[in-house]
């Protein structure tokens, strides 16, 4: 008796949960299934015939990539750094990489606009060196790196501070150096929250909008023919594209994940 | 023969030492001491494991009357087993027990050599394939003390290796540690806060209160004239609530 009526209110508990949680959910599902069902097949299939919109999507699945490539080399060391060692200033690097989640993301371009364009020092240093920023692969790739990286870093922050001091202890005391320690313990028992945050930096760079179009409008990213096609010739020639850099989004990341999922040894 | 001489940390909220005290080749040697004396810390120092907060280090740790307070400690063959064992998640039992010899240059066939002796010592071939998540207590802990004997240590560090067990598995790590020392004659120095554990291993005893040594002796002579509230305490079979 006793036992059903904890069943009960259990559910009862959870019937309540569900009941508020249904407002964000709907929230999050109804724009996008509205999208989806509003786009009939035939649509679909004339896009993928679209060169413009294929080589856009994969722009931004190059561009994206490579943004989760450079966040992983050099995030990867700052993010060690952060989990295991106080240092002056160490706050201040803190919000330094949360600063590209909070701020609005034109005023990401604009700033790196104003840092790197022609006529600025470092602008015309970078194009001494061969290195275009303005409208360019180079400065889409820096962009997304910006605006990505903070995701891979506080993941992989995460993910380090995870993994016992103590088992590295153990590692030094039998043999291996701080770097045969990184490579042995550290790196592979974090690397699901590594995979995670490329997850999440790559997909905020395939969402990024009102950066790039201040930095680099050309070469077109997906989100930005997106953008033009809406304003241009309205929602029916824009939704498409949307639908289907939705789809090959979402096919990478349900890999990924399940990737980052699969079943544990350890 | 370990010598800790002068040592003294500094942390935020907490000194140790300074501490002198040495173990003999060959010597099991346990430190015992209420929660929070430095005990841990001191063992940690021991084997070159400093705290990220260290504020001040003073005075030395030599082995053989060779300098070892500033080695690095993947170069000291001084052996750490933790309390919950420390072994690799990620790893087989067999990958852990090889672990320390893929950084040492020892000859394939005296690792092979060595391998087989502590895997049959140990008694874990059947457990040899199987990763830590899969078992117990008392295995966890024969595998840890494995990993460190592959290696030949000059000196084995155990932080409190029985306190995790339940009284069966205690009971049988325990005689392993005993019948080790017998056996090998390994210097073995244990931090520990059961005194039962305490008669059963170890020739001398050094007693811990809030970072300093307050007593150091033969068994027999700690628990039959104890200086401290704390042993007082324990002996009497009193729970210790940290008040000295």
């Amino acid at each position: 008796m006793a036992i059903k009526r904890s069943a009960t209110q259990d559910r009862g508990f959870y019937s309540a949960l569900f009941i508020f949680s249904l407002p964000i959910i709907l929230l999050l599902a109804l724009p996008l299934l509205k999208m989806f069902t509003s786009t009939g097949i035939k649509e679909l299939l004339s896009t993928l015939k679209d060169v413009e919109v294929l080589r856009a999507i994969g722009r931004s699945l190059f561009t994206a990539g490579a943004a989760g490539l450079i966040a992983l080399i050099f995030g990867t060391p700052l993010a060690y750094l952060l989990s295991r060692r106080e240092f002056f200033g160490k706050r201040f690097v803190e919000g330094l990489i949360d600063l590209p989640i909070m701020i609005p993301h034109p005023v990401i371009g604009i700033a790196i606009l104003g840092l790197a364009a022609k006529g600025t020092l470092i602008g015309d240093a970078l194009l001494g060196l061969g290195l275009e920023i303005m409208g360019t692969y180079k400065g889409l790739i820096l962009v997304l790196t910006f605006v990505g990286a903070p995701f891979y870093i506080n993941s992989a922050k995460a993910g380090f501070e995870a993994v016992p001091k103590r088992l590295e202890h153990v590692s030094r005391s039998l043999g291996a150096g701080p770097w045969q320690t990184f490579f042995a313990i550290a790196l592979p028992l974090s690397w699901r929250s590594l995979l995670i945050g490329i997850i999440m930096c790559m997909a905020r760079a395939i969402s990024e909008f009102g950066a790039v179009v201040i930095v680099a409008y050309h070469p077109m990213l997906a989100s930005v023919l997106i953008y033009e096609r809406f304003t241009a010739y309205g929602l029916t020639y824009s939704r498409p594209v949307a639908v289907w850099l939705i789809l090959i989004s979402m096919v990478l990341f349900v890999s990924m994940r399940l990737l980052s999922k699969k079943e544990r040894t350890f | 023969m370990l010598e800790i001489s002068g040592l003294f940390l500094k942390l935020p909220g907490f000194t140790l030492g300074p501490i002198d005290l040495f173990v003999k080749e060959g010597e099991f040697l346990c430190i015992v001491g209420p929660t929070g004396s430095g005990k841990s810390l001191l063992l940690e120092a021991v084997a070159g494991l400093f705290p990220e907060n260290l504020m001040e280090l003073k005075g030395r740790v030599l082995w053989n009357k060779k300098d070892f307070t500033f080695m690095p400690p993947e170069k000291r063959n001084f052996g750490l087993v933790y309390q919950d064992s420390g072994l690799f998640p990620h790893l087989k039992v067999k990958e852990n027990i090889l672990f320390g010899t893929r950084f040492r240059k020892i000859p394939q066939d005296t690792v092979k050599k060595r391998f087989n002796l502590v895997v049959e010592r140990f008694k874990i071939s059947p457990i040899l394939e199987k990763f830590p998540a899969h078992l117990s207590g008392g295995e966890l802990q024969r595998v840890a003390l494995a990993r460190v004997l592959i290696l030949e240590p000059r000196l084995i560090l155990l932080d409190e290796p029985l306190s995790a067990l339940d009284s069966v598995f205690k009971r049988e790590i325990a005689k392993l540690l005993y019948e080790l020392h017998r056996d090998l004659a390994l210097t073995m120095l244990m931090v520990t806060h059961d005194f039962s554990e305490v008669r059963a291993l170890a020739q001398r005893v050094a007693v811990m209160n809030k970072g300093r040594l307050v007593q150091i002796g033969a068994v027999k002579e700690i628990f039959e004239s104890p200086k401290s509230q704390f042993i007082k305490r324990a002996l009497d079979g009193c729970l210790d609530i940290g008040q000295n």
